[in-house]
């Protein structure tokens, strides 16, 4: 029979919801549902800048996550192990549309609003310049900033070292910095205003393109 | 502190983990790039903070619920299927080899008769005796038998026609008795005719074996009737 074995990462609430999902309860089910299928929804949008195929991957994600629970490690936590077959769907997803011609309505998350105040310059350069990464630099900003996994999840759900993952990471960030002081999101002289005390100053934002 | 310690500090701000910014302002008044690098990083943290999740679509969770329950009722359903051809299989693999076996070792000895002192014991131990009788059909007659009931019935007629033959020939044994030798008349006496006694002696014994032949042929007819028409399945029981 199902044997539970938990290892140091993973709570005894989570095994118990994977068991009642394997014996059929329609409402562990629906828990599952609830308490993936929101991030799962958010890094398909992420990687795959689409609603409509972010959506049909997020079901097919959690289809598959419901069929392989008997293959869950139950010595760890579950969330890096959804996000990794959902990372693995996004990248085949992209390498099929990648081999079809592109759709044109590939989405925004939010539109910039008419006047477009600051903030929302700001979001979508952000936004911008995480798109413009290469995958494995946008798929680690995302899932690292984006989505709250922390160095070691990331790396079991890409099956990478940790060192790889805090390098791919660094690197994603200094892109993404360099196109934010490109874009005139960042004074070219500021004054001196060390982040070792965040609040003893609120940090200036510049805009001055 | 130098540029590569102070983007080290960088990342281990945009990490959230403490670090240690002691020499760091001084780096940051002397370095320009430094400087906006760091001020770019608070933007970018600031711009993370504020960075909406995608907004679920509605009805998205209510339809992967119902395709998951769905699955789950399908793949049941498929189980049980399986479960069924599984056990349909083993069953007729059992009876197959059920088969083959009985094949092998041939029909299972008849009961023998209880023996008659147990058969006359007490009532109570007797066994009831059975209410419908035991139809055992007649054994369909083998070609070996009724050739040799066939071959007997021929060696019967011929024998009893060969006696009636033999008797009826001793009636004629008078009439070829020779005299006897002592007597002076015979050598004295006219010899009859050769030819009129051995034609007389023929008639006679066509006469006595007429009987037998007309058996003899009587006998090789029933044995033609009796004998069935042979196949080539009955030749090597023959």
């Amino acid at each position: 029979m199902w044997r539970l074995t938990l290892g140091p990462d993973v709570s005894a609430e989570e095994a118990a919801l994977v068991r009642r999902c394997l014996q059929g309860e329609a409402e562990a089910i629906q828990t599952l549902v609830d308490r993936f299928q929101p991030a799962v929804y958010g890094l398909c949008v992420r990687l795959l800048h689409h609603r409509h195929d972010a959506e049909d991957v997020t079901q097919e994600v959690m289809l598959r996550v419901f069929r392989s629970l008997r293959r869950w490690d139950r010595t760890r936590p579950l969330k890096p192990w959804v996000m990794g077959i959902a990372l693995n769907r996004c990248r085949t997803w992209l390498a099929q549309r990648a081999r079809q011609p592109e759709l044109a309505d590939y989405l925004q998350d939010t539109a910039p609003g008419p006047g477009g105040d600051d903030a929302d310059e700001l979001l979508s350069e952000i936004r911008a310049a995480r798109n413009r990464l290469r995958p494995e630099y946008r798929i680690v900003f995302v899932m690292f900033h984006e989505q709250g996994l922390t160095y070691e999840d990331i790396a079991a759900a890409l099956k990478r070292p940790v060192g790889t993952i805090k390098t791919w990471l660094h690197r994603a960030r200094l892109e993404v910095l360099e196109r934010l002081r490109q874009r005139g999101l960042v004074p070219a002289e500021v004054e001196p205003d060390p982040v070792s005390s965040p609040g003893t100053r609120p940090g200036r934002r510049v805009n001055e393109r | 502190m130098n540029c590569l310690e102070s983007k080290q500090c960088l990342q281990r701000q945009l990490d959230g983990e403490p670090f240690d910014g002691a020499g760091l302002e001084e780096h940051l008044v002397r370095c320009a790039a430094c400087r906006a690098l760091h001020a770019a990083a608070r933007q970018l943290k600031e711009g993370l903070r504020r960075l909406p999740a995608p907004a679920v679509p509605a009805g998205l969770r209510d339809r992967t619920v119902a395709l998951l329950l769905a699955d789950q009722r399908a793949r049941r359903r498929r189980r049980r299927l399986l479960a069924g051809l599984a056990a349909a299989a083993a069953l007729l693999l059992a009876v197959q080899v059920g088969h083959y076996w009985l094949r092998l070792v041939g029909p299972p000895a008849r009961r023998p008769a209880p023996p008659l002192e147990r058969l006359a014991g007490s009532p109570a131990q007797r066994p009831a005796p059975p209410e419908v009788p035991e139809l055992v059909p007649p054994p369909a007659p083998l070609l070996r038998d009724s050739v040799a009931e066939a071959g007997s019935a021929v060696v019967r007629l011929t024998r009893r026609k060969a006696d009636e033959t033999v008797s009826q020939t001793r009636w004629l044994w008078p009439t070829v008795t020779p005299p006897p030798l002592d007597d002076p008349d015979i050598l004295s006496g006219p010899l009859e005719p050769p030819a009129r006694s051995l034609r007389e002696a023929g008639q006679n014994v066509s006469a006595g074996l007429e009987p037998v032949a007309t058996s003899a042929r009587r006998a090789v007819g029933m044995f033609l009737r009796e004998v069935p028409p042979t196949t080539a399945d009955d030749r090597p029981g023959f």
